[in-house]
C-alpha cells in the first residue's frame, strides 16, 4: 500500500468521523423494524462480521436482524427462503445473491416489503432485466463486492501489488507469473481484471529494466471450475514465480499449492480472505500470500440505511430515481502493515469494536437519523472503505 | 509361482491404467511443456501417492462396514469431527502427535456412539447412521465458535501427515488394523456370516451387539487415521445436509473395485492398488485438461460403469474364452 493512499485514506476517516460527531441529531426515534439478512454462505469471515457489526447496531437503529442463507445455483429455494423470511414478519430483506430476483421481488412487492442486494453486482439483473429489477419501486439497490463489472480495476491493483513487491524486495523480484481465475460466464469481471493485469505488464515492460513474463490465460488451465487448482498447474507453468489469483485463492489455490509443496517458492497474490492467511503473509511463515484483499463488512450499511429510510418514511433529497448499484474500494492487504491492521479488522476479528462505524455514525447517516444526510454521503461512506 | 501370479495380477490394474494414460498423453500436445510429458513428470508420484494415501484409509473404512453387512453414513460426520478436534487440539499445543491422538481418539468415540444408538435404539442400520450424521454434523456449527479448522494444513509443523513421507503413516496404519480386525479377531471372521444372513448369524450363536462393537473400535481407528490426513490437507468447515456422506462416499469407487482386483491377493491390498490405479488415472486426466467439470465425471462414471461390468461378467467371460478353448483343442 502506498503511504499516500494510506494518508488519504485516513484522512477520509477522520473527516468522516470528525462530521458524524457533529451533526448527530436525531429528529425522531426510529420505527421497531424486522430485516432478513441472507449471506451466500452461513459461516464465513463476511458473514461473521457483517452479522456482529449488524448487531451491534440493533438497539440503536431499533431494529432486529434474521438471518438465513442463499445458495448459488437453487432459485426455487431462494424463493423459499424469501417466503419463510416474510412469513416471520421482516420488513425488508438484503440478499447477496441474484438468482430469482424478478421473482423475489414480485413476493416482496406483494408483501408490501422492500429488497435490496450487499456484496453482489446483480449483473444478470443489471444487464437483462435492468427495469424490471432496478426500476422496480421495491427494490433499493446493491453495493458490489469491489468494482462493478463495468467498472473493473482489480487487475490494475494486483499490478500494483506485483510492483511494490519488486520494490520491496529488488534483488529478487518477481519476473514471471500466471494467472488463475472463475470461469467468464460467472464471473465477467475476473476475466476482464485479467485483461487488465496483462495489458498494465505489457505497458510496464516498454521501459522496465527487469521486464515481466506473463502467462497467457489458458481456459484450460487456468480457468478454475469452482474446483481446486489442478495439481498439474504448476507442471504446466514451470516458471511460474506467482499466481495472480482473481478467483478466491485461499479455498481454490492454496491448497493446491501446499500439497504440491510449492508454496515456499511460488507466491500467491490473491482476492478474498478467508481465515489463516496471515501466519503465511508478506514476511511471515513460508511467506506464501503477498496480497489478500476483501470488502469491509461495514458496507452492509448502503442497503441497510436506504432500507430503514423506507420503513421510516424517509427519503434523502438527492435519492436518485432509480435504485443503482454502488462500487465499493476493496480493503487491498499487500505489505506487513496492511496485515496488522488487517488481523485488528472487524473483518478478521468480527468485533464490531473494530469497526469503522459506530452505531451512532449508522444513524447519523439516515435520513430519520440527520435531516442533514444525503445519499452522497451514504455512497462516500462506503466507497471510503479502504486501507 | 503362485505367488508371482497373485502378485502381477494385483499389479496389473494400475500398470495397465498407467501405460493407457501415458499413450493417451504422449499423444496429446496439452502434455508437452518444454518438450516434455508433464505425465512423466517428479509430481506424478508424490501425488499419486498422497492422494491414495487419503483414499485407501477412508474406503477401508467405509468396506469394514460394509463388510460387516452395514453400510454407514455416518462414518463421513465421524471424520469430520475428528478432523476439526484434532485440528483444534494440534493448533492449541502446536504438536502434530497431539492431534493425531486426537484424531485417533475421537474417532472411536463417535464411531462407538454410532453403535450405541445402533444397539440400544434397535435402529436399521441407515436410520440410525443417517441419524447420528445429522447430530455429528449439527455439532460442527458447535464446536470452537462454529468456525471450523483452518489453517492447519498450512502449517508445515502441524500438517506432516498430509504431505510424504509422513503421509504414508497412517495409511500403512489404516491398513493393519484392517488386517487386524479382519484376519485376527474372531468379531472380524464372523462378519461375513454376519453379513451374507444376520438372522443366521444370530441363530448359530454369533453375537451381533459384539460384533458391533468391535467392527466399530476399529473402523473408529481407521476413521481416525483419515481425519488426521484430511485436516492436514484442508482446512475443515462446519458441514450440514448430509454433506460428509458426500465426502465419504466420494471414495467409495476403490472399494467396489479392491474388492474385485483383492480376489487375486486380498481386499485390502486390493483397496490399495484401485486406489492408486484410480489415482494414476485422475493424474493423467488432470494433465489432459480433464481433472474437473463434466467430462471428467463422463470418463470417471464410464470408467467405473465398465469395470463394475466386467467384474461381474467375469465368470461369465472366463466360461466363454474356456468353451472356446475346448472347441480348438
Amino acid at each position: 500500500m502506498k503511504t499516500s493512499k494510506k494518508i488519504m485514506a485516513l484522512a477520509l476517516t477522520g473527516a468522516l468521523a470528525a462530521s458524524s460527531v457533529s451533526v448527530v441529531s436525531v429528529s425522531a426515534e426510529p420505527k421497531k423494524a424486522t430485516i432478513g439478512v441472507c449471506f451466500y454462505q452461513d459461516t464465513g469471515k463476511a458473514p461473521n462480521a457483517t452479522k456482529a457489526f449488524l448487531e451491534s447496531l440493533a438497539d440503536t437503529l431499533n431494529v432486529e436482524f434474521k438471518y438465513g442463507t442463499f445458495t448459488q445455483t437453487d432459485e426455487a429455494a431462494n424463493l423459499t427462503k424469501v417466503q419463510e423470511l416474510i412469513a416471520s414478519g421482516v420488513d425488508g430483506i438484503i440478499g447477496t445473491m441474484d438468482l430469482g430476483t424478478q421473482s423475489i421481488l414480485s413476493e416482496c412487492e406483494a408483501a408490501g416489503i422492500y429488497y435490496a442486494g450487499y456484496l453482489c453486482d446483480f449483473d444478470t439483473s443489471y444487464t437483462t432485466a435492468y427495469d424490471d429489477v432496478f426500476g422496480n419501486s421495491n427494490f433499493l439497490g446493491t453495493v458490489v463486492d469491489g468494482h462493478a463489472p463495468d467498472d473493473v480495476n482489480i487487475g490494475d491493483q494486483f499490478f500494483d501489488s506485483l510492483i511494490e513487491y519488486n520494490e520491496r524486495n529488488a534483488d529478487a523480484p518477481l519476473t514471471h507469473v500466471s494467472m488463475a481465475v472463475f470461469p467468464v460466464w460467472a464471473f465477467p469481471a475476473q476475466t476482464t481484471a485479467a485483461e487488465q493485469f496483462v495489458a498494465d505488464v505489457e505497458e510496464y515492460n516498454k521501459t522496465a529494466e527487469t521486464p515481466i513474463t506473463v502467462d497467457p490465460l489458458d481456459e484450460e488451465v487456468d480457468v478454475l471450475n469452482f474446483a481446486p487448482l489442478d495439481s498439474t498447474y504448476f507442471s504446466k507453468h514451470p516458471d511460474t514465480q506467482a499466481i495472480m489469483s482473481f478467483a478466491a485463492g485461499t479455498s481454490f489455490v492454496y491448497p493446491t499449492m501446499v500439497s504440491a509443496g510449492v508454496d515456499s517458492d511460488i507466491k500467491l497474490f490473491t482476492t478474498g480472505a478467508d481465515g489463516g492467511e496471515e501466519t503465511n503473509f508478506g514476511s511471515a511463515g513460508t511467506q506464501t500470500y503477498q496480497q489478500i484483499a476483501f470488502t469491509g463488512a461495514e458496507s452492509i450499511v448502503y442497503p441497510l440505511v436506504l432500507m430503514l429510510n423506507k420503513i421510516n418514511d424517509t427519503e434523502f433529497a438527492d435519492m436518485p430515481e432509480k435504485a443503482e448499484r454502488i462500487s465499493t474500494e476493496l480493503y487491498i492487504v499487500n505489505s506487513d502493515e496492511d496485515m496488522e491492521l488487517y488481523v485488528n479488522s472487524l473483518y478478521n476479528t468480527a468485533d464490531a469494536a473494530n469497526a469503522a462505524y459506530t452505531p451512532e455514525d449508522v444513524l447519523n447517516m439516515t435520513a430519520f437519523g440527520n435531516p442533514d444526510a444525503t445519499y452522497a454521503g451514504l455512497v462516500e461512506a462506503v466507497q471510503t472503505l479502504t486501507y | 509361482m503362485k505367488a508371482v501370479k497373485k502378485v502381477l495380477l494385483s499389479l496389473a490394474f494400475p500398470v495397465l491404467m498407467f501405460v493407457v494414460m501415458l499413450v493417451i498423453t504422449m499423444n496429446s500436445d496439452k502434455c508437452f511443456v518444454n518438450g516434455h510429458n508433464i505425465f512423466l513428470g517428479k509430481d506424478m508420484v508424490k501425488q499419486v501417492v498422497i492422494n491414495s494415501c487419503m483414499t485407501v484409509c477412508v474406503a477401508l473404512a467405509i468396506w469394514l462396514q460394509l463388510k460387516n453387512g452395514r453400510f454407514d453414513f455416518s462414518g463421513g460426520a465421524s471424520m469430520v469431527l475428528a478432523a476439526i478436534g484434532a485440528g483444534y487440539a494440534g493448533q492449541q499445543t502446536g504438536s502434530m502427535w497431539t492431534a493425531f491422538a486426537v484424531a485417533v481418539a475421537l474417532g472411536v468415540v463417535l464411531s462407538m456412539g454410532t453403535a450405541i444408538v445402533y444397539i440400544v435404539g434397535r435402529l436399521p442400520i441407515i436410520i440410525c447412521t443417517i441419524g447420528m450424521t445429522l447430530l455429528y454434523e449439527s455439532l460442527t456449527y458447535l464446536l470452537f465458535g462454529g468456525q471450523g479448522i483452518r489453517g492447519f494444513y498450512s502449517t508445515p509443523t502441524l500438517s506432516r501427515m498430509g504431505r510424504m513421507p509422513l503421509v504414508l503413516l497412517p495409511a500403512v496404519l489404516a491398513m493393519l488394523i484392517f488386517v487386524v480386525y479382519t484376519y485376527f479377531t474372531a468379531s472380524g471372521r464372523r462378519g461375513k456370516i454376519l453379513a451374507n444372513n444376520q438372522s443366521a448369524g444370530v441363530n448359530i450363536g454369533i453375537n451381533e451387539n459384539k460384533n458391533v462393537f468391535t467392527s466399530y473400535i476399529f473402523s473408529g481407528l481407521i476413521i481416525g487415521m483419515a481425519a488426521i490426513v484430511y485436516i492436514s490437507q484442508n482446512d475443515v468447515t462446519p458441514q450440514s445436509g448430509l454433506a460428509t456422506s458426500s465426502i465419504m462416499f466420494s471414495y467409495i469407487v476403490p472399494v467396489f473395485m479392491g474388492t474385485f482386483i483383492g480376489l487375486a491377493s486380498n481386499d485390502v491390498i486390493g483397496i490399495a492398488i484401485a486406489a492408486i490405479g484410480m489415482q494414476i488415472m485422475n493424474y493423467g486426466l488432470n494433465c489432459l485438461n480433464l481433472g474437473a467439470g463434466g467430462w471428467q465425471q463422463i470418463i470417471m462414471g464410464v470408467f467405473v460403469l465398465g469395470f463394475y461390468t466386467f467384474s461381474s461378467q467375469s465368470g461369465k467371460i472366463a466360461a466363454f474364452f474356456e468353451k472356446r478353448k475346448a472347441a480348438h483343442a
